[in-house]
């Protein structure tokens, strides 16, 4: 760090230090992470669509499926009326969109002060159309507009600034065409990325409207020194001028500048990273197509569904079925040292269920006798019929004609931590305690797992086939870590391949054990991933295989649903919950 | 070689289970209490579409019907609505996963030293010329399945192989199921087979004017009102995609509107009787209560 920048960063940490947030401020403040939940449902609830809800800014407006708020709420004067604040602009919000009222196309350019006048204007529109709806809003509105402050810090009479209710119109970009493809080489500088460790994470300024912008290398090469008194290292908002990448470890040292810095426009490389700023947006950075591109190895194609147009791309996405080769005998033998409880739970429960299984009535012999038949046959012969005979209950062996596959999500997002569990590991230590319960009960099962990196490359990995000796697959399981993207809708569809040609009397489950949100490094997000899925889940309903999904992450529950469906995923907390969830989906399966 | 696990329960207190199902059984369906089946007071329905005219149609062509939807929607109401129309009796039978053939067909019982055979609602049914209804038949045994087939098609026969006999269903004789095509898919679900021996009626939920009357004539509140429990349950029903296992039935904005004409709280009584049944999600009971309270 240099010198000027220490001297700066000592004064600005003094003053800040120095501002002293009044308690009474602090106490009616409402934060938007709190109810951020909340907010959602509700906001689903009145629009109907898969709404989200986001930080914004300042005052925010939507924009597309996103809902902008602000962080946080303090300018009314009790707690109550902050919370208000949040709920009116929802409903403000939902009729706002239902009216359709913000700009249309990317084109649109408009300034922050144009885009506030726009919402004030239309404001009466929609204050009509909401209070028609909703008519106790009505007083709400009236009240939060009253108590707005009208003075500033200093005591000096200013107009209420309307601006907190009213918002600002966005500009939606759902139709933006995906005519910008980008080439995207995988190569060797992102799997270089995945292997540094990440030493530095700041968290971003909310920005709403972030552009993605393609990188000139043209111009980063041509990059000089423009002005003889420039700094070299400096936080700038993009102003055109190139420089170039190095991916070094330097965010803790600027982050005061970064924290009075806007972020407006990204770009994508593929250069190792130290440091992690994390910024929230939607938008355009998700538009990005990547090229067809050749593969060596052996792949499938596999179509994806592209719901705007409601129609398949064909042959759009390259499956590498791999075997897993590499064995991690520790894994193994550690998950059944620290499982033992719980594998013995599971054993309990199996045992029980297959002993309800197995017991066949009216059996012409067998180790008890059936009450039911002993009273049928006693009134029969009471009756001067001829009894049935078959008054046996026997525990013969039933084959179970049913087909699992587990698949498991081992993209980068199951590396992080839910309620303390590391996820990857909970989907690992599930899957070994199954397979050994599963094995013993002589069950027809298959343990897979993947991760992508574009629809060029779904890596989907075998650790157990339907025909291979669990003896030999348990020790694998242990050998997978976490990689790449969640590109779910391939790896179904490869699933659904495998189940399909079990022998077709079997019943067959598919099960899911993911956070189940759909990410990919190309455009697999947001309404197309989940459309993808869910088109996928119906492909395999056609087949006759069902499924169920399991996630252990508590946000899952704002998308799960969405693909699955009610009664067919749950979502837990820990590997133990997971264990007993599984067993009782095995009973219903059974049954 | 015999022995019995404590699992199964001594004979003793089995059989006692066995008898008091059974007298309640027969407690149910004993000629005495015959009259109870026929409906004397037209039962409140307000058609959505022209299901009247179908049930009438099919019941004049000894159709059976099958009626598809979500709880709450009305179906055992129109079933008994129409048996008042058409002056039958309804026999309702409300099936479970223990429900097997032989609790609809009927079976020996013992009485004193002699074995008495004591019919099951549907070989009633069948004798008699009644309608009868099993509600949720997906829930119900495989052997109840099988048992309806012939009874379902031209040849409208109940087999009785316990009395080695076949009975002709009466002309009048009508087969209705219920089926929540929702819940529990994939796990419980008719097979094609069954489906398509059936005329098929879909039940939704009513258009918001249908509705609110429907509301309003149940609970006999004002309209107005009525008409914000409609809109209430309609906004939470677009979450029936985003996670809510089964979501606002008529029923249930009917419950909230007489719990509302008797005088408790509006909002309580919102909350009670809608929001409440139907979430246990803390965060979603919070979202809603919120939602419910700012629109009545």
């Amino acid at each position: 760090m240099e010198l000027d920048q220490l001297i700066f960063q000592k004064i600005s940490n003094y003053f800040s230090k120095r501002r002293k947030v009044d308690p009474a401020v602090l106490a009616r403040t409402v934060k938007l992470e709190e109810i951020h939940g909340r907010l959602t449902i509700m906001a689903r609830a009145l629009c109907g669509e898969a709404i989200d809800i986001v930080t914004s800014e300042r005052e925010g407006g939507w924009k597309d499926r996103v809902f902008f708020l602000p962080k946080q709420m303090n300018l009314f004067p009790r707690p109550e009326d902050n919370m208000l604040f949040y709920y009116f602009r929802v409903f403000y919000l939902a009729t706002q969109r239902k009216l359709g009222l913000n700009y249309h196309t990317a084109r649109e350019e408009h300034s922050i002060a144009q885009a506030g006048e726009k919402a004030r204007e239309t404001s009466e529109q929609v204050l009509k159309a909401l209070f028609a709806e909703y008519p106790r809003l009505e007083n709400i509105y009236h009240q939060l507009l009253d108590e707005l402050p009208r003075t500033d810090e200093k005591g000096n009479e200013i107009p209420p600034d309307t601006s907190w209710l009213y918002g600002r119109w966005m500009k939606n970009e759902a139709n933006a065409g995906p005519d910008e493809a980008e080439s995207i080489s995988a190569g060797q500088k992102t799997q270089e990325a995945q292997a540094n460790d990440i030493t530095t994470t700041l968290k971003a300024k909310q920005a709403d409207e972030i552009e993605v912008i393609e990188v000139d290398k043209q111009s980063q090469e041509n990059y000089t020194l423009t002005h003889n008194f420039e700094k070299v290292e400096t936080v700038d908002e993009f102003n055109g001028s190139w420089r170039d990448f190095d991916g070094d470890d330097q965010l803790a040292d600027e982050s005061h500048a970064l924290s009075e810095f806007n972020l407006s426009k990204v770009v994508r490389v593929d250069d190792p990273v130290h440091s992690v700023y994390q910024a929230e947006f939607v938008g355009r950075a998700t538009i990005a197509e990547s090229k067809e591109q050749d593969s060596p190895g052996f792949f499938l194609h596999y179509d994806e569904w592209d719901y705007s147009h409601r129609t398949y791309k064909h042959n759009y996405c390259k499956v590498f079925p791999q075997k897993a080769l590499r064995t991690q005998p520790d894994y193994y033998l550690k998950t059944l040292e620290h499982n033992r409880s719980a594998l013995l739970h599971l054993r309990k429960l199996f045992a029980r269920l297959n002993n309800e299984r197995m017991k066949q009535r009216r059996m012409s012999k067998g180790e008890n006798l059936d009450i039911d038949a002993l009273t049928d046959m006693f009134a029969d012969l009471k009756a001067g019929h001829t009894p049935d005979e078959r008054v046996y209950i026997s525990s013969r062996k039933r084959n179970k004609e049913l087909s699992i596959l587990f698949l498991l999500d081992f993209s980068l997002s199951s590396d992080g931590y839910a309620r303390g569990n590391r996820i990857i590991d909970v989907e690992k230590q599930v899957s070994i305690l199954f397979g050994e319960v599963l094995n013993e009960y002589l069950v027809d099962f298959q343990i897979d797992g993947f991760f992508s990196k574009t629809r060029n490359n779904t890596t989907y990995i075998t650790l157990k086939a339907f025909d291979e000796p669990w003896d030999k697959a348990k020790m694998r399981i242990g050998s997978v870590q976490p990689s790449g993207y969640t590109r779910i809708g391939p790896a179904l569809r490869h699933a659904t391949a495998l189940l399909h040609k079990r022998p077709s009397h079997n019943k067959k489950w598919l099960i899911l054990l993911s956070d189940g949100k759909p990410t990919d490094y190309d455009r697999y997000e947001g309404r197309y991933g989940i459309e993808d899925i869910k088109q996928a889940l119906r492909e395999m309903q056609t087949f006759g295989i069902e499924n169920f999904a399991l996630a252990i992450e508590e946000q899952a529950k704002y998308y799960l649903p969405q693909m699955f469906g009610q009664n067919h995923y749950n979502i837990l907390s820990s590997p133990l919950e997971m264990v007993t969830a599984l067993a009782k989906l095995y009973r219903r399966l059974m049954k | 070689m015999m022995h019995c696990n404590r699992k199964e329960m001594s004979p003793s207190s089995l059989f006692l289970k066995n008898t008091r199902g059974r007298n309640a059984a027969q407690r149910r369906f004993s000629p005495q209490k015959r009259q109870s089946m026929f409906i004397k007071k037209e039962p409140y329905y307000k058609p959505v579409g022209r299901e009247i005219e179908v049930f009438e149609h099919a019941f004049k062509n000894k159709l059976p019907i099958l009626l598809k939807g979500p709880t709450g929607t009305g179906k055992s109401r129109f079933v008994e609505h129409m048996a008042y129309r058409l002056q039958k009796d309804l026999i309702t039978v409300a099936c479970h996963e223990e429900t097997s053939s032989t609790d609809l067909i009927g079976r020996f019982i013992i009485k004193g030293a002699e074995t008495v055979w004591q019919d099951g609602p549907l070989t009633r049914a069948v004798k008699e010329g009644a309608i009868i209804y099993l509600d949720e038949i997906a829930e119900a045994r495989p052997d109840v399945i099988v048992a309806i087939h012939p009874l379902t098609d031209f040849r409208r026969l109940l087999y009785i192989d316990k009395l080695g006999m076949e009975i002709q269903a009466r002309p009048d004789f009508m087969l209705v199921a219920s089926f929540n095509p929702g819940y529990q898919k994939g796990f419980k679900e008719l097979k094609p087979s069954t489906r398509q021996r059936f005329v098929s009626l879909s039940f939704g939920y009513p258009q918001a004017q249908v509705e609110s009357e429907i509301i309003a004539n149940e609970s006999q509140i004002d309209d107005a009102t009525a008409k914000r429990l409609v809109k209430i349950g309609q906004k939470i029903r677009n979450l029936t995609e985003l996670g809510l296992a089964e979501t606002v039935s008529t029923r249930l904005l009917v419950d909230a509107g007489k719990l509302i004409h008797t005088g408790l709280n509006k909002r309580l009584a919102v909350q009670t009787a809608v929001v409440e049944p139907l979430t246990d999600d803390p965060d979603t009971l919070e979202a809603l209560k919120d939602m419910t309270d700012l629109m009545i």
